[in-house]
């Protein structure tokens, strides 16, 4: 497709769909004025609320998501070593368990989370844990498709050289696999990230007093008509998975394996 | 290589599960001795289970039954990372995240060796290979015959005790292909490692190895030197397999002398075979080579036959002669016969071999 043709095709979808480009720019405008559709004069202070009285939900979001992010990624490569590398029984079981995760509607996986891990010996239902848990396993297929794709891609006699040049499985999987995957772990960790800082649908059931996030605030402010706090949770929110997805795609260019296909942070 | 060890191989044999045949033995009842600083080739068409044995020596695949001897270990069932085998692959196999020198110095790094040894060695079959110079090069920026050296390189950095190759030069141009088998030979005759190749090509068989073990259908069909393959093949399979031969039915008229009578298309022809399997009124197939079957002219004593097909290759002419209702191929210096004309094919006495023939 020529340039002119693709920039033509991208101003008809933006005609079609204006809200598209908007949207963000009245999340902003709205956090800058006192009262959206009321009273346009210039102020700060919604972000003054986010950051004192609504400090605790960025702080529990960022600590869920850090901790999320790196655990999601290597379950993603993890899970995908043993699919698309290894034979046992279990194997398709274990593929299709980790679908049917994404593949659930958020609430049902929300509310059988809460179900799960409400008694001992696993009662985490209140804590940081369950939301942590919930986003790595909810999240990770993507990470884990890309894993199976990448080592799709990678000859398995490379591993089979790796062994025959006398390193045990491990060292070859640390030696090899990693780093051949590591595109896929990146990608794996963006989506993570980005969903941690975005869903709400499973894990409205699983906040509590101790552990809130952005996105139940966002929806407790428009519940109280507070629209100005809502739109800068959401400026602060779109910032940060910027940033984060910008690193993410940074370090995809650079450690992208000579020879192998680009991989995305939303996916291959 | 002073201490070069042999390869035993000792009934083994390996099964797989085939979705619409069941269970088939890739590999069945196979042994096979490799002396000490050999090259033995398993030679044969895909699905021979050349490479299926090839990966029960190197340890990637167990057999169901019987044992692998390197020396004088058992490794039947040791792993493959400890056999001390080294490997070249079809692919390659290069590691594409590391250089030509980390490739390299792989297995060096993985026995804990020291970074002045591991230079110094990795220096050392640099320049054994011919690619002095190339150590900071990834992968994807060589060419197939300088990646297949790095391979190469690779496999012998760590003094391996044997070396397999599994088709290492099937993807390599013809030309390249050629140079290519001599660097292996060269190389392996230099350091004196036993080794076991494995390729579909008769002419790399033939040029690189000491021994030749023809595989058909996950056995062993013959075992021996490129010339006694060509000359004296033990069956129908090898004899098409090794060169191009055509077969002609015979009967044995008499023996005597160590010469042998035959009855070939009706005409009296003696050739001198010892084959002492044969009895007279046995039946017979002519093992015919195109280069060692003489061409002539009509009325000269021979088989009688005709042109049907001629086919000028530069420095032979090949021709498809019918005789007696069968085609044999004759590869030629005479170039002055058409399709068509009627010709004499002169049979040789003391280069043809006998099959038994159909029962």
């Amino acid at each position: 497709m020529s340039p002119s043709r693709a920039k033509s095709d991208r101003n008809r979808a933006t005609r079609a769909r204006p809200g598209r480009r908007v949207l963000p720019w009245s999340a902003l405008f709205a956090s800058l004025v006192k009262a959206f559709g009321a009273n346009h004069a210039f102020t700060l202070a919604h972000y003054h609320v986010i950051f004192t009285e609504g400090w605790r939900a960025i702080r529990d979001t960022m600590i869920i998501a850090a901790f999320g992010m790196p655990l999601g990624g290597l379950f993603g490569v993890v899970v995908g070593y043993l699919i698309a590398r290894r034979n046992f029984i279990g194997r398709d079981a274990l593929e299709i368990a980790t679908m049917v995760n994404y593949a659930l509607p958020g609430t049902i996986v929300g509310i059988a989370y809460l179900i799960a891990f409400n008694d001992p010996p696993l009662a985490l239902t209140g804590g940081a844990l369950i939301i942590v848990a919930c986003y790595i396993f909810r999240y990770s297929p993507t990470g884990i498709r890309a894993t199976v794709a990448q080592l799709q891609q990678i000859d398995p006699s490379i591993e089979e050289a790796s062994h025959s040049l006398g390193a045990k499985t491990g060292e070859t999987f640390r030696r090899v696999t990693l780093p051949l995957v590591l595109p896929a772990f990146f990608a794996g960790l963006g989506v993570v990230f980005i969903r941690s800082m975005t869903a709400i649908s499973a894990t409205i059931f699983l906040v509590s007093i101790s552990w809130t996030l952005i996105t139940v605030r966002i929806l407790e402010n428009m519940t109280e008509l507070a629209l100005g706090p809502a739109a800068a949770f959401s400026v602060f929110v779109v910032l940060a998975v910027f940033v984060v997805t910008a690193l993410v795609s940074a370090a995809l260019r650079r450690f992208r394996a000579p020879g192998t296909a680009p991989v995305s942070v939303f996916g291959t | 290589m002073s201490d070069a060890v042999g390869i035993q191989i000792q009934s083994i044999s390996k099964r797989f599960e085939h979705r619409v045949k069941g269970e088939v033995y890739a590999v069945r009842e196979v042994s096979l001795d490799v002396r000490p600083g050999e090259l033995v080739t398993l030679l044969g068409p895909s699905g021979c289970g050349k490479t299926t044995t090839l990966r029960m020596i190197a340890g990637f695949e167990m057999p169901d039954a019987g044992r692998v001897l390197i020396g004088e270990r058992d490794v039947t069932h040791v792993m493959a990372n400890e056999r001390n085998v080294g490997f070249v692959f079809q692919s390659y196999a290069l590691f594409p995240h590391l250089t030509v020198f980390e490739n390299i110095a792989y297995g060096l790094r993985v026995q804990r060796c020291a970074e002045t040894e591991i230079a110094t060695r990795v220096g050392e079959v640099l320049t054994l290979v011919g690619l002095t110079g190339y150590d900071k090069q990834m992968p994807h920026q060589l060419s197939g015959g300088e990646q297949q050296r790095v391979a190469l390189a690779r496999a012998i950095v760590f003094r391996p005790r044997v070396l397999l190759f599994d088709e290492p030069l099937s993807n390599l141009d013809a030309k390249l292909r050629v140079a290519m088998r001599e660097e292996i030979q060269r190389l392996q005759r230099a350091l004196g490692i036993t080794s076991v190749y494995v390729t579909h090509d008769q002419e790399e068989a033939m040029a690189i190895s000491d021994r030749i073990a023809v595989m058909n259908q996950g056995e062993i069909a013959q075992l021996g030197s490129a010339e006694d393959l060509y000359h004296r093949p033990n069956s129908v399979f090898v004899a098409g397999f090794i060169g191009r031969a055509c077969l002609i039915p015979a009967r044995v008229a008499a023996r005597r002398d160590g010469r042998t009578e035959l009855d070939v298309l009706g005409r009296s022809h003696e050739v001198s075979t010892t084959d002492i399997r044969f009895a007279p009124g046995d039946r017979v197939r002519l093992v015919l080579r195109p280069e060692a079957v003489t061409l002539a002219s009509s009325g000269n004593g021979g088989i009688g036959g005709t042109i049907e097909a001629r086919h000028f290759l530069g420095e032979k002419t090949e021709y498809r002669v019918s005789i007696g209702g069968h085609s044999i191929q004759i590869a030629s210096q005479a170039e002055s016969f058409r399709v068509g004309d009627a010709v004499t094919v002169v049979l040789p006495t003391d280069r043809l071999h006998l099959l038994p023939g159909e029962s």
